[in-house]
């Protein structure tokens, strides 16, 4: 098309989520359609990367010194939730179930995309375990090889002797108001095994 | 199952062709390269969308187009009249059943049993390990989705530490993935002991139908680890550590398991004749259709590429006595079936183009 509109193209591909249509229609919809939009969406992305960063204790986004949650009173800081990512958390979160805090990771180990426990957030949740802030951890991790490995890994390097913390996975079975026939062959498997006293 | 109607568009040498293949019975018939094995390919896809002659998505797709498509028409025991299309481009297959999308390779493997009779077949014997573990492994994870999550896993987690040990990476890093690369191997290794167990049993009593003489065949499974639990395994992990990681990769294990085929209690590799060792691996074709047809319950399609014409008359009548009369076949040949008891429809092909008795007298 333009130089101009190629290089903003090519920019929003590199986006997660958005192919090349779609980031073709973002930067129509921006500069062309409604350029109106533009400005405050800069200004807001300028001033959020401005302001926030990572909670050095929870490795959740906040404008302020501790992340919400994590500075919440009403909050049980003893039970800690570790998750991947940040739409995880703020999943947890919608579901209004959870009463703990949390602690983010950025990732899970995947030695086949270059991700090593140096590149992940567990130091803060290392510090927290030692300082005896810890006695419950609920892994939230994803259900493959790479979350799996990544409990195993906090099992064995960052709680190894500490018996007196519990620790346990989330469960993985069906959807709530899902009926069995739609569910695949892996999900039925895994809420038998983990089926519960009725 | 029996196949009723086969599409396939831009698939081989094949532009666009819609085939009425419902009868018990259908020959293609044509000469070399015109295309015959390439649709006996495509009906082959119907049970796990992978090629009796390729691992790769590429060379199915016709020169110069982007995609592939095939699509059947087929009567299931189970599902009634069903539609299947599955559509081919470089590096993705799609699967759709009855016009829904089906994500997950696993919910569809194996739910449309087929077994491919090949003159390739004889590299199962001849050929490298490689090749009897895809066969095996094709046979058990198309009957049982549970062993199709085992292998995927452990494949994932065998990259995973593969990874680790060229990258030097610490033991720390290691120890996650190998935990679950033990669990996946030992599971993998059970069920591969009870599969093969199975398949030898039946290669016994088709090997007995095909050649009609008693040479005590057997399908013996070597496991490259004979680890009861992952601890066992672990352990098995840990003395091999140094040799891995001058290596970089994992030395032992599941992926280097192996099959021997046996006559008269000799490795059939080495000591069978030609014709022995051609017999073997047609009985095992033939025990792998009973495998599919006692676990599933399901009546799979024998398609025979090109391998009756090989077969001696008395071979040809065991091998129909094998296949029993309620299988569909479809086969193909360069000449015309002759002497055999089934009454065949005949399809003609030529450059890609199929065309039935009634069109060709045209």
């Amino acid at each position: 098309m333009s130089p101009a509109f190629d290089k903003v193209h090519q920019l929003l591909k590199q986006l997660p989520g958005l192919g090349h249509r779609s980031a073709e229609r973002v930067a129509m919809h921006l500069i062309v359609e409604k350029p109106e939009r533009l400005e405050p969406l800069c200004s807001a992305l300028r001033e959020a990367a401005e302001k926030l960063h990572r909670c050095p204790v929870t490795g959740n986004l906040t404008e302020g010194e501790f992340c919400e949650i994590y500075a919440d009173i009403a909050r049980r800081k003893e039970i800690v939730c570790v998750v991947e990512t940040v739409p995880d958390l703020m999943a947890i979160e919608r579901s209004g179930a959870y009463r703990g805090v949390y602690h983010v990771l950025h990732g899970k180990l995947s030695p086949l995309h270059g991700v090593g426990p140096n590149d992940l957030n567990f130091m803060p949740l290392a510090t927290r375990i030692e300082n005896g802030e810890v006695n419950e951890l609920i892994l939230a991790l994803s259900n493959d090889i790479e979350g799996e490995a990544t409990c195993h890994y906090i099992q064995d390097e960052l709680l190894a002797g500490r018996d007196d913390i519990s620790i346990s996975r989330i469960g993985f079975g069906l959807p709530s108001g899902g009926g069995i026939v739609f569910a695949d062959a892996a999900t039925l498997r895994n809420a038998l095994e983990g089926r519960k006293k009725f | 199952m029996r196949l009723l109607r086969l599409h396939a568009e831009n698939f081989r040498n094949i532009a666009l062709t819609a085939v009425d293949i419902s009868a018990d019975s259908v020959f293609l018939l044509g000469d070399n390269g015109q295309g015959k094995s390439n649709l006996l390919e495509a009906a082959g896809l119907v049970t796990a969308v992978r090629s009796f002659r390729t691992t790769e998505t590429r060379p199915l797709i016709r020169q110069g187009q982007a995609k592939g498509r095939v699509f059947f028409r087929l009567e299931h025991e189970r599902r009634g009249e069903t539609e299947i299309t599955l559509t081919l481009a470089s590096g993705t297959k799609q699967i759709e059943v009855d016009g829904e999308s089906v994500s997950r390779l696993a919910d569809f493997i194996g739910q449309f049993p087929s077994v491919v009779f090949s003159a390739e077949d004889i590299q199962l014997l001849r050929g490298s390990p490689g090749l009897r573990r895809r066969a095996l492994d094709l046979t058990l994870a198309a009957t049982d989705a549970d062993y199709f999550t085992t292998l995927s896993r452990y494949h994932r987690a065998l990259r995973d530490r593969n990874k680790l040990l060229k990258d030097g990476a610490p033991t720390a890093n290691r120890r996650p993935f190998e935990r679950l690369l033990a669990t996946e191997a030992v599971k993998l290794i059970a069920a591969r002991k009870i599969g093969v167990g199975r398949i030898s049993a039946s290669l016994i009593e088709c090997y007995q139908q095909l050649c009609e003489v008693n040479e005590a065949p057997e399908l013996q499974y070597k496991a490259d680890a004979t680890a009861l639990d992952a601890d066992a395994f672990l352990s098995l992990l840990e003395q091999q550590t140094r040799r891995d990681e001058a290596l970089g990769s994992t030395q032992r294990g599941p992926h280097r398991d192996d099959l021997a085929f046996r006559l008269k209690g000799k490795s059939a590799r080495e000591f069978a004749s030609d014709g022995q060792q051609r017999g073997l691996v047609v009985a095992f074709r033939l025990a792998q259709l009973r495998y599919f047809q006692a676990c599933s319950g399901i009546a799979p399609v024998v398609l025979a590429d090109d391998v009756l014409g090989e077969l001696d008359p008395s071979r040809r009548a065991g091998f129909w006595r094998a296949v029993g009369p309620d299988l569909q076949v479809i086969a193909t040949g360069t000449e015309p079936p002759i002497g055999d008891a089934r009454s065949w429809k005949v399809i003609y092909v030529k450059d890609g183009i199929f065309e039935d008795e009634a069109a060709a007298v045209r």
